[in-house]
């Protein structure tokens, strides 16, 4: 994969669109004949929609799959010798999870691909980094959930990790105010999944915990604000609330999905999720499909060059969303920027079928 | 035990207890009908539910004694009771099944608790209220007193409690939902009527197609039989089936699509959007587990989705999601409609095929599906005779005059 690795050379957010473009249809007509070569299901797909071995010439005219099949199916792209990770949604709200299955390649790429992202917001030193979970969640390394993934992705770019929360989801007072003490004067990482940030650090620092002063650090985290939104919190809210108790300046929301991790969508200065080289994003208008302008609602497609050992490179997602624009956002970068507005509003049920649903 | 009693005004369960049942065909209840059928049909709000007109319709005082005549017949100088307190427990969507159920029930005397789903909208609450203001009327005392209208959330216990109660009881809904409430105990001589979920399909000669002349009309009686209910009732057709010879097929499928795609937009049907993610999770699926070639066609809108099936054997009866998707499959000959067949098959709706090879298709094959026969536009139509049940004689019970 030699073109991967040119591609791994570029600044993140530094093609126009031009070049951009040619550079993705290039690299997905590839993976789509790989993956019509070595998954079945997938050829199955390809050739049902009557578009196997078709060669595309615009990211919009590339077939898409539901997230959604990758909850029933296996579906990946390798033998089973070469799978050495096995990746699962959280599965919070469905009983039912996602699996995602990763060589040696895809696993690299992800890796790759999140530093060469991560990078442009934090720079090139680690960090001391405080991460805010139990160290519980990384214990399994063969089964990770997306939570352990994250973790261990982001782990990377720090030093000197300390897990913040016990496996009862306590801040570890005494260890941070040591911890702070330690690195005192330096320029900090913090990580962790939205709700966790928000419920077990920020509240409980506010309530009990040791005076911080984190006005030279970097918070990054993810994962959807449905139960935030429970207490009519948002991001803005959120940043605020947070600036305000520890003096927190920059702090990054990321979009993405353990369905295709690495190439993650970061929030920027301006409040935007940006698409850097590695990715992209077409909003569908769900009366037809096309692929709606700039500005208009719909649903969310995430395009990636990252995966190869499962045919996850085009995905419809089951989230709301628009792009604000494409190559011109005040904070300098390229790319699509865009906002996720929440998830497809659910089907009410009809039917005989459901009697006793509530 | 909460459960919110919405229709008549004041009634409870100790007041229906001691009621006794009507004689069937009784005049008061045909007056109490036909007064339900005029209100909705001269009320103009009713009219954006095409459903409720066609429930109207079949509940006109013409259709109803005809029903009586019917049953006069069969039932000759036997004798014929209701058989006491009917339990029903309705879909929750297909807001006009009970009424058809607790109507027919009604029809031959019986006394009834309907339960209605709590997530009924806004067709419920138009049919409620109307239920509710002539039920108040002086002349429908009789009625009053012999029905209730319940509404409450999945709970075991007041289930049992109605259980416990009535001489029938009546379930509509799906296996799982079946299944729960059949471990929920009935009394020793009470009976039980289950309507599960169902599959139903459409077969259309594609000569007699071609040359049909009234292609529109024909058209418009598919997308009612397709689209009410948003393709979700259990007569909705979800596969057609197409009979003759490859080429004519694809000529027949060709305009066929076509015009239902235009009528589609022109009617102006609309499903959530997940129910257009649904369906491409639903076609993937299909496309991804075949044993036999799949071709998704492509479409202009996401209203209509189509899935060409070579094998019967891909048919996916669970993983559809309705809402305008629809398997197709080729056949040459009728009998080859002898693998297409399921257990779970409820309606086939036709045209252009001939009735006595139907019938002598079901004797050679003997079909362990298929409950009903009609004719493309009458698929969501009520019966009396339903998922094999001839309703009015299994809301009676007979007593033996041997003297």
């Amino acid at each position: 994969m030699s073109d991967l690795k040119q591609i791994f050379g570029f600044e993140p957010y530094s093609l126009p669109r031009r070049d951009k473009q040619k550079l993705l249809v290039d690299q997905l007509n590839r993976l789509n004949h790989h993956h019509s070569a070595s998954c079945e299901p997938y050829r199955k797909i390809q050739r049902a929609y009557g578009v196997l071995d078709r060669e595309f010439s615009a990211v919009e005219e590339f077939p898409y799959i539901p997230i959604r099949l990758f909850k029933a199916f296996s579906l990946k792209s390798v033998d089973d010798t070469g799978i050495i990770k096995t990746l699962t949604s959280s599965g919070t709200t469905s009983s039912q999870v996602s699996r995602i299955y990763l060589d040696k390649d895809t696993s690299r790429y992800q890796t790759k691909a999140l530093a060469i992202i991560m990078q442009d917001f934090i720079g090139k030193k680690r960090l001391p980094m405080l991460i805010i979970d139990s160290k519980d969640v990384i214990k399994n390394r063969r089964l990770f959930s997306a939570r352990g993934a994250g973790i261990l992705g982001l782990a990377n770019f720090g030093r000197d990790h300390l897990y913040v929360l016990d496996e009862n989801m306590n801040l570890k007072v005494d260890e941070l105010q040591n911890f702070l003490e330690q690195h005192r004067g330096e320029k900090l990482l913090l990580f962790g999944f939205t709700f966790m940030v928000w419920q077990y650090f920020y509240k409980e620092l506010k309530k009990s915990g040791p005076k911080a002063d984190l006005s030279d650090a970097v918070l990054i985290h993810s994962g959807g604000w449905k139960k935030l939104a429970a207490e009519a919190i948002d991001n803005a809210a959120f940043k605020r609330a947070l600036n305000k108790l520890c003096g927190i300046e920059k702090v990054h929301n990321f979009y993405g999905m353990v369905e295709q991790i690495g190439s993650i969508y970061m929030e920027c200065e301006e409040g935007h999720f940006h698409t850097p080289i590695f990715s992209d994003i077409i909003i569908r208008n769900t009366e037809d499909w096309s692929a709606l302008a700039f500005g208009r609602e719909g649903v969310i497609e995430l395009l990636s060059i990252l995966p190869h050992s499962y045919p996850g490179h085009i995905l419809l997602t089951e989230d709301v969303g628009e792009i604000i624009g494409e190559d011109d956002c005040p904070c300098g970068r390229k790319g699509k920027y865009f906002r996720v507005k929440g998830r497809v509003p659910k089907a009410e049920l009809r039917g005989c079928s459901d009697t006793y649903e509530p | 035990m909460q459960y919110e009693i919405i229709a008549p005004h004041g009634a409870s369960d100790e007041a229906l207890q001691k009621q006794k049942v009507l004689l069937p065909f009784s005049e008061v209840v045909l007056e109490f009908i036909n007064a339900v059928s005029g209100s909705i049909l001269k009320d103009a709000t009713f009219r954006k539910y095409p459903e409720l007109v066609a429930m109207a319709f079949w509940m006109r005082k013409a259709n109803i004694l005809k029903l009586k005549e019917a049953f006069e017949k069969q039932k000759g100088d036997r004798l014929w009771l209701g058989r006491g307190i009917v339990f029903h427990i309705a879909p929750s969507n297909v807001d006009t099944i009970f009424i058809y159920s607790w109507f027919i029930s009604m029809l031959v005397g019986n006394v009834n608790i309907v339960r209605v789903s709590s997530a009924s909208g806004e067709q419920l609450d138009a049919l409620i209220g109307v239920i509710n203001k002539i039920a108040e009327r002086e002349e429908f005392s009789d009625i009053r007193d012999r029905f209730m209208i319940v509404r409450y959330e999945h709970n075991d216990e007041i289930t049992a409690h109605f259980s416990s109660m009535c001489k029938v009881r009546v379930l509509w809904g799906g296996d799982e939902t079946i299944r729960r409430i059949r471990a929920i105990p009935i009394g020793s001589t009470t009976t039980e009527l289950v309507f599960a979920d169902k599959f139903s399909f459409c077969v259309i000669d594609t000569e007699a197609f071609l040359r049909h002349d009234k292609m529109e009309a024909l058209i418009t009686s598919f997308y009612n039989d397709a689209y009410w209910f948003g393709q979700n009732a259990c007569s909705s057709p979800r596969l057609v089936v197409w009979l003759g010879d490859s080429s004519k097929s694809d000529q027949a499928r060709a305009t066929f699509w076509e015009m239902l795609e235009k009528k589609v937009v022109e009617k102006q049907a609309v499903f959530p959007a997940a129910i257009a993610v649904d369906k491409l999770v639903a076609e993937c699926s299909v496309a991804m587990s075949s044993t036999g070639s799949v071709a998704i066609e492509s479409k202009k809108t996401s209203l209509l989705n189509r899935v060409l099936l070579e094998k019967p054997e891909d048919i996916n009866r669970d993983l559809h999601c309705g809402g305008g998707l629809f398997y197709e499959l080729k056949i040459k000959d009728i009998s080859e409609l002898a693998g297409i067949v399921s257990p779970k098959d409820q309606t086939i709706s036709i045209f252009g095929l001939d009735k006595n090879e139907l019938k002598r298709f079901i004797d050679h094959f003997l079909p362990e599906g298929i409950n009903r026969i009609v004719p493309v536009g009458k698929a969501l139509e009520f019966s009396i005779i339903w998922d094999g049940y001839d309703l009015l004689r299994e809301f009676c019970r007979e007593i033996d005059m041997a003297v």
